[in-house]
């Protein structure tokens, strides 16, 4: 399966797909539409009320046939002021309902937006910006929000007022509605065209906005750095250039946009000037009157009016579907493999052996960096992979987590393929601890409770002190309650680690693997969190990936990499004595063993 | 998660007066820095609510001197279908025009704004110190410099045309009064009463408006910490708890949203309908007064079509008086941070470079973390040019922190600290990054090339200089497999590279800009014992080649390999210096220095049937 990017490579959707497929993603945006839609027309069906109210009082109460009737007038008055108060509650209910389904709906686009994100190989969430991740749940939603509550009510009173003056014009005068709804479908065919050009431009201004909100969010984040070499200034124009650019972008769409909609004021002239010719020249054919006209002409006026409306909320339109665009695509990217349910196997209860057979693997678009490796761990069995930086080691052991997608087949854990194992069950077996472990924000206790959301305070306090750390623990100011700051920022980096390591503790795994994660503590507390781990893991298997050789030393087995290939694999004495890599690897650590 | 947002409702903060002047200042702002765009989309707005009368005018002469002649028979046409479309055809190219105008004017001053909002923004930030810095999330801080800022200038896109509109409004009303002025009196109060309406609504749904903001904010900072987090959400199998982390706070954000929208469509409702309800009551009063014969039946006519043109403007006016508000609720946001003045102070002296190396004294230095912990304590350091001074301790004991403190992030509670016997804060502003390199234990990398991130952007760092750094870091074993080189990107926080490699590409960073002291902070930790030794004889061979002294070297280290390298070492414990001297005659002196750094000897000796062989 492939590891790409959250981009995929298809036909941009239009507004009216994007918003029917988000429809069909978030259910609650089309529920109650209809009632919606009836509520909208009803209501602007009451912009009616007060020409037909003026047209009664003129007609009938004043220059009537029996007079003026100020009583009746009045009567008609009340009707009046009470059809537009229901039509006015209408369009209430209209709009709050419209604000209330978008937010509900876009929430649960959020939601799925969010989750896939979660679902996907994590190569592909790491290749895409945090800050333009966060856009997509964030920024991008918030564009097609803001559609739908400022520019869908007006689409919607718009709409329902072109059609009921589209209707009154026909029953009017056929012709003269035949000629302006002609003229009115050929702007629409030619504004289509003009749509597909902005909606390129409004996808460029997106991505611009993501990138923005990427490149700052980087300044933010590395800012200590960004102190420490003096480049604030720098990193200042640097995110000024992003922004320039941005606007660049996204003025010139937005003037485009102006010009494009705003020859909807010509096409208006043109009906004007069509239905003034058509009437007054062939007057004599079909015996229009001047009232009539003139009535049509205010028509006209009246369909005018919402078109321009419906044109400026076109454009705003574009910029929602480029949103929506960007939001869909990430629920386009494939999740990472997952065994169908009724396909899945759990290798039996206990330790669980490792197999590795002739896995070859490369990152996208690069060269192999794991080449050939096969290897048999047998249950229980506590192995080492040591090797030069960048031989592979860490890639390994995320492949064997599954947080990497091996090739089919190549890897068994407890003699299932890994690829049919569950999510879930890899997870409560599999506990994998990297180097630079990633602390939320929040207590010390919460972040270690990631492990087991179950675990009660208790049974936290006991795998601290099965671990040696009561001590340390005491020894913080909050003790379980203090927060660890974000990215676990407020803690030492050997701190944040032994959080991560009483964490990986709790999920009592069947197999644990440590990628370097005590490389930050200090040797004495290193020793004796190993002996720790190895009271915890004996009668378990264990992969730990470490530079300390002591590590190593302790070990039942070492795996030896160079090149992302195994070279060596043995016990300790063995290796020393075969004089290979690893011996001179050793040979370099063991003058700190000896130095004294 | 739970961050101080200052006061949910503070009454006085919300109150009409200071709402309506935040407003306008927010407004003068604006168009202070945008003056032209500003007159610009303004004429433009203007120049189309003219066009706005002079089509209704446009209509009624071609309806008199066209269409009545000839169709009602009235005497002959005075203009003909050529004439009128002419006319018709120009009045639209205005229109066209002032739209253009009108739009492109203010688009370009919205947008202008908000990029310079941004800029302003981040330029801040990165002046702040990092005390403040830690204070705040990054999501949060990125939805201040995303949203609100563009929330802040959000009242730009209706102000050209409810400003264009106050005159349509003018002349309206000035023709209403000229019929009736009683009837204009009438219709001014109602429109009056709308705008009224308008502002009541807005003000005391702010506190709605500033929740959605805050909303957003959270919303930001739970999915930058989530997708930050994202391999060991998945590495734990915690999908599940993220999901509903991330559904409770967008689920406030939605009812936020939808509590704010109940109020604004109420009011819009009420807004909507009280100038129909207007004109239903002057219509059918003044029938009764035509039925009198006080008022001509065919003003009725007027009258509906004056109102109808006042409507317009009454309810641009009214947007803006929402936009306004929702803008101000983005904008205090913004303005909290821009008004945030812990920055670092800077001196104006600079060190007289006489040595390569620099030399440096840490006198009685106290420091505490925000949090209250006092972290150093009366830390004494003495640190001749051209030496190497190894800081040994055991976690947590306060090593990175006094790294920091050396290289001005953090600035010491008491005591000080001496650069070629110069205090720190006393130095000008860029002397000690100039001067002084920083290696944090987990290097930031940028989402740039190799070299980007090596150089930083300073044009000074030669090739020669990156192919010096990148020898010495070993770096260019890695190098040699990237398929671009030096030129290859390496992803946000450099992804693409391995754990040593990223600590290499830190180091090599460093060592570019030949500073004259290099604080390592545990640099090497990733690195194996083999590298890590090439890289620290390398920094030697060049300090020996420099004719003697080359740059001062501080280093954090575990490693008895590491440490026999420094000329002295300084042995930390719970922020204190507890033991000083060289390696060897602390192992002989300290019984806790020798369990710390010999632990791994003393446990393989321990271990049966174990000899570490291999020489030394
Ligand atoms: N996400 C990635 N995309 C592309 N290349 C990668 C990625 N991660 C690692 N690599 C490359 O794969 C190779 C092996 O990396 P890996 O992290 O497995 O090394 P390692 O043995 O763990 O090294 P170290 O001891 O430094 O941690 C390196 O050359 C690295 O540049
Ligand atoms: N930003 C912070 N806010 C509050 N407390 C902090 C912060 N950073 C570190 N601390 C605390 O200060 C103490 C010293 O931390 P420091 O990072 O200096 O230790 P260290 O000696 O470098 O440890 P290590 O060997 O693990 O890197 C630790 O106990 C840590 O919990
Ligand atoms: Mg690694
Ligand atoms: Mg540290």
């Amino acid at each position: 399966m492939s590891e790409g990017t959250v981009a995929p490579d298809r036909r941009p959707r239009s507004l009216v797909v994007g918003l029917r497929e988000a429809a069909a993603l978030a259910p609650s945006l089309r529920r109650g539409l209809g009632i919606t839609l009836l509520l909208a027309v009803s209501g602007s069906l009451g912009t009616l009320v007060v020409p037909l109210l003026l047209q009664r009082l003129l007609d009938v109460e004043l220059l009537g046939t029996q007079g003026p009737d100020v009583a009746a007038a009045a009567r008609l008055g009340l009707l009046a002021a009470l059809i537009a108060v229901l039509a006015g509650f209408a369009s209430w209910r209209a709009m709050y309902r419209l604000v209330r389904t978008a937010a509900h709906g876009l929430h649960e686009l959020r939601m799925r937006v969010f989750d896939h994100l979660h679902a996907i190989p994590t190569l592909s969430v790491a290749r895409e910006r945090r800050g333009a991740l966060v856009a997509r749940v964030t920024a991008d939603i918030e564009a097609v929000s803001q559609f739908i509550e400022w520019g869908g009510i007006g689409m919607l009173a718009g709409a329902s007022q072109l059609g009921v003056v589209a209707v009154l014009m026909v029953v009017l005068d056929p012709v003269l509605g035949a000629v302006v709804l002609g003229i009115a479908t050929v702007y629409a065919a030619s504004l289509l065209a003009a749509q597909r050009v902005l909606a390129r431009r409004y996808d460029r201004v997106r991505l611009r906005v993501a990138t923005s909100l990427a490149t700052a969010g980087e300044a933010i984040s590395g800012l200590p750095t960004i102190r420490a070499y003096g480049i604030e200034e720098r990193t200042a124009r640097h995110v000024g250039d992003v922004l320039e650019e941005q606007f660049r972008t996204e003025s010139r769409t937005r003037i485009l946009g102006a010009t494009l909609f705003s020859t909807s004021e010509l096409f208006a002239a043109l009906m004007t000037i069509s239905v003034v010719g058509i009437g007054v020249s062939t007057a004599d054919l079909t015996g229009v009157t001047a009232g009539r006209l003139a009535a049509f002409l205010l028509l006209v006026t009246l369909f005018v009016a919402p078109v321009q409306l419906l044109v400026e909320i076109l454009d705003q339109a574009q910029s929602a579907a480029a949103g929506l665009r960007r939001v869909l695509d990430v629920l386009d990217t494939p999740r990472a493999s997952e065994p169908e349910p009724d396909r899945s196997r759990s290798p039996s209860a206990g330790p669980l052996s490792v197999a590795v057979r002739d896995l070859t693997y490369a990152y996208p678009d690069g060269p192999n960096v794991l080449d050939a490796v096969s290897v048999d761990v047998p249950a229980g069995e506590r192995v080492a992979i040591v090797g030069r930086t960048g031989s592979g080691k860490s890639t390994l052991v995320k492949v064997i987590a599954r947080l990497q997608q091996p090739p089919p087949g190549t890897i068994l854990l407890g003699g299932v393929p890994l690829e049919d194992i569950a999510t879930t069950e890899l997870r409560r077996r599999v506990a994998f601890v990297p180097q630079d472990p990633f602390l939320f924000d929040a207590t010390l206790f919460d972040n270690v409770r990631y492990g087991d959301p179950e675990a009660d305070d208790p049974r936290i306090l006991d795998a601290f002190a099965a671990l040696d750390l009561s001590d340390w623990l005491s020894a913080l100011p909050d003790g379980p309650n203090t927060r660890t700051g974000e990215r676990g920022d407020r803690l030492s980096a050997g701190e944040r680690q032994l959080v991560a390591l009483v964490r990986a503790w709790l999920v009592r795994p069947d197999l644990l693997i440590l990628d370097e994660a005590t490389s930050a503590v200090d040797p004495e507390l290193d020793v004796r969190l190993r002996r720790a781990v190895e009271r915890m893991t004996s009668g378990r298997t264990s992969l730990t990936v470490a530079h300390r050789l002591a590590t190593a030393e302790a070990a039942d087995r070492i795996l030896v990499f160079a090149d992302g290939r195994l070279v060596e694999d043995g016990a300790h004495h063995g290796l020393l004595a075969a004089g290979g890599t690893y011996a001179r690897l050793h040979a370099r650590w063991s003058v700190d063993a000896t130095s004294v | 998660m739970n961050r101080s947002e200052g006061p949910e409702d503070d009454a006085a903060r919300t109150a009409p007066g200071p709402l309506t002047r935040e407003a306008v200042q927010l407004t003068l702002r604006h168009a202070r820095g945008q003056r032209s765009a500003a007159i610009l989309s303004i004429l433009g707005a203007t120049s189309f609510a003219a066009t706005i009368v002079v089509s209704a005018g446009v209509i009624g002469w071609i309806t008199d001197r066209l269409i009545l002649p000839a169709l009602a028979g009235t005497g002959a046409p005075r203009i003909g279908l050529g004439t009128a479309t002419a006319v018709l055809l120009g009045v639209a190219a205005w229109r066209s025009a002032s739209i253009v105008l009108r739009r492109s004017a203010a688009a370009w001053w919205q947008l202008r704004c908000e990029q310079a909002l941004r800029r302003d923004m981040v330029a801040h930030q990165l002046g702040l110190s990092l005390r403040w810095y830690a204070s705040r999330g990054v999501g949060d801080l990125l939805s201040v410099s995303g949203n609100d800022t563009k929330q802040a200038t959000g009242l730009l896109a209706p102000l050209p045309f409810a400003i264009g509109s106050v005159f349509l409004l003018f002349g309206s009303m000035g023709l209403v009064l000229s019929i009736d002025v009683m009837l204009g009196l009438v219709a001014g109060l109602v429109m009056a009463s709308v705008v009224v309406v308008d502002a009541i609504g807005s003000w005391s749904s702010f506190r709605h408006m500033e929740r959605v903001q805050r909303a957003l904010g959270r919303l930001s900072s739970v999915a930058h910490e989530s997708f930050d987090g994202a391999l060991t959400v998945r590495a734990l199998g915690r999908e599940q708890e993220e999901s509903e982390r991330f559904r409770a706070v967008s689920m406030t954000q939605r009812d936020a949203v939808v509590r704010l929208g109940r109020a604004w469509t109420g009011f819009r409702a009420v807004t909507d309908l009280a100038p129909a309800l207007g004109t239903i009551a002057l219509l059918t009063l003044a029938t009764a007064r035509a039925a009198t014969g006080d008022v001509a039946p065919g003003e009725l006519v007027t009258i509906a079509y004056l109102l109808s043109l006042l409507v317009v403007p009454t309810r641009l006016i009214g947007y803006l008086v929402w936009d306004a508000a929702r803008s101000v609720a983005g904008w205090r946001r913004v303005r909290a941070v821009l008004d945030v003045t812990d920055r670092p102070t800077y001196g104006a002296m600079h060190p007289a470079a006489d040595t390569r190396g620099a030399a440096l004294r840490v006198e009685a230095v106290t420091f505490a973390y925000a949090t209250g912990r006092t972290v150093l304590r009366a830390i004494d350091l003495e640190v001749a040019p051209g030496t190497t001074c190894a800081l040994v301790g055991p976690t947590g004991s306060g090593k990175s922190t006094l790294a920091g403190v050396l290289a001005r992030l953090w600035d010491p509670d008491a005591g000080r600290v001496l650069l070629d016997g110069i205090d720190l804060r006393d130095l000008a502003a860029g002397v000690v990054p100039a001067n002084v390199a920083y290696v944090p234990q987990e290097p930031f990398l940028f989402d740039d090339t190799v070299r980007g991130n090596i150089t930083l952007g300073d044009p000074s760092i030669d090739a020669a200089a990156i192919a010096g750094a990148v020898r010495t870091a070993r770096l260019d074993e890695v190098i040699a497999q990237l398929p671009d080189g030096l030129d290859t990107r390496i992803g946000e926080r450099g992804t693409t590279l391995s754990g040593g490699q990223q600590q290499r590409l830190g180091l090599a960073r460093a060592l570019a800009r030949r500073p004259r002291l290099i604080v390592l902070d545990d640099a090497t930790s990733a690195i194996d014992a083999e590298v890590e030794a090439e890289i620290l004889a390398g920094l030697r061979a060049e300090s020996e080649r420099s004719a003697g002294l080359g740059a001062t070297v501080i280093l954090v280290a575990a490693r008895p390999s590491t440490i026999v390298l420094a000329d002295h070492v300084v042995h930390l414990e719970d922020g204190r210096v507890v033991g000083r001297g060289t390696h060897h005659e602390l192992i002989r002196r300290s019984a806790s220095y020798a369990a710390l750094v010999e632990a791994y000897a003393r446990e393989a000796a321990a271990r049966p049937a174990t000899t570490t062989g291999g020489a030394a």
